[in-house]
């Protein structure tokens, strides 16, 4: 059999979050349980995820969170660009309504759209880890964290102008805690891989901004 | 580091079958996104200093090699034409196995420094291609 990786650790079993026993309590509490733990307690809740077990479980809890958030962001859209705003040329949304493609094509195909990020997503996230030597367990690992990262956090989407802006934080914070809890690697290199793919192409963006952050900083100690 | 063809195991994961549909829907929205003529993010490093960053060039790339202009996509993103080059060889060997039911090539048991020399190899190779993209006439991206 395959043996495991170099520098992973026998670690006590999990238990598992409530998702896992959603056949008991039901999948909508089972979802909402979940939901809950990771967002107020994700430290917690990635340390007792089950690293292992298929990627069907959390894919179907990420599906279902990721779809509903996309599916409420599509229909904010369509509804703000009806009346009128946020109505710009770079907007994806804005071309697909003008080459008359209709909202519901859109939800039926945002579960699409999901699993396919889903996957991406986790497979960016386990190539940044291997790269910085944080992957201390299999991509099954990165791909669960994704999931339960993703699909609690994406139905915050409802919460209507700031939800993207939300969501996009958060999300980063889940993936830097959840990583680093479930690959029990240091929270350092979880960071770094999670924010890899954007040094890699906005690194300049980041250096300069803290360059000019430094000099304004130096500037003002040499003010008298 | 080990190379082997086993069967796959009753619990494993089919790496195969996975990243072969995740390419292959990938590829498919990539070209519904292009009939439809939707606009592609905007690199933000491009935009702030005028320089591309490792991954500029990349839809460039993409297009060239799937219309099998492969020196027009080694020379908008080298790194990203070799990916294309490794993921189309994975995909026509995933193909294979599943239809014919073969082994599956599996490598395992990376030493540490077997780590650290491919942690090398890629660091060096994404900086490589960044260089090779700098050095390309400004304005082209
Ligand atoms: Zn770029």
């Amino acid at each position: 059999m395959v043996a495991p990786p170099a520098g992973s650790t026998t670690a006590a079993p999990r238990s598992g979050l409530p998702w896992d026993e959603r056949h008991s309590k039901g999948l909508f509490h089972g979802f909402i349980e979940t939901l809950q733990m990771v967002l107020s307690k994700p430290g917690a809740a990635f340390t007792v995820m089950r690293r292992e077990g298929g990627l069907g479980e959390p894919l179907l809890f990420g599906l279902i969170g990721g779809s509903f958030g996309f599916i409420v962001y599509l229909i904010y859209n369509l509804a703000f660009q009806s009346l009128g705003m946020f109505a710009n040329r770079n907007n994806p949304l804005t071309h697909l309504i003008g080459a008359g493609i209709g909202g519901i094509v859109l939800i039926v195909c945002a579960p699409l759209f999901v699993l396919i990020g889903i996957f991406i997503g986790s497979v960016i996230l386990h190539l940044c880890l291997l790269l910085l030597g944080g992957a201390k367990q299999s991509f099954e690992t990165t791909f669960r964290v994704v999931c339960f990262a993703g699909g609690s956090v994406n139905p915050l989407l409802v919460i209507p102008f700031c939800g993207g802006l939300i969501v996009g934080v958060w999300k980063i914070v889940l993936y830097c805690i959840g990583l680093a809890r479930a690959h029990e690697t240091d929270t350092g290199r979880a960071v770094l891989a999670v924010f890899l793919p954007l040094i890699l192409c906005c690194g300049g963006v980041i250096l300069c901004a803290m360059l000019f952050g430094g000099i304004g900083a130096m500037m003002h100690n040499w003010n008298p | 580091m080990r190379f082997y063809y086993r069967p796959l195991a009753r619990d494993e994961l089919n790496h195969e079958l996975i990243w072969l549909a995740v390419s292959l829907g990938s590829l498919a929205l990539a070209v519904a996104w292009f009939a439809l003529r939707l606009p592609w993010p905007h690199c933000l490093f491009l935009a702030v200093t005028g320089h591309p960053c490792v991954t500029c060039g990349a839809t460039r790339a993409a297009i060239a090699f799937f219309h099998l202009d492969f020196w027009s996509a080694w020379k908008w993103n080298p790194l990203v034409f070799a990916a294309l080059c490794g993921l189309s060889i994975f995909d026509a060997y995933a193909f294979a196995v599943l239809v014919i039911r073969a082994p599956r090539l599996r490598v395992v048991q990376f030493t540490r420094s077997e780590k650290s020399f491919l942690r090398l190899i890629a660091v060096i190779l994404l900086l490589s291609n960044w260089i090779y993209l700098l050095s390309r006439p400004r304005g082209l991206f």
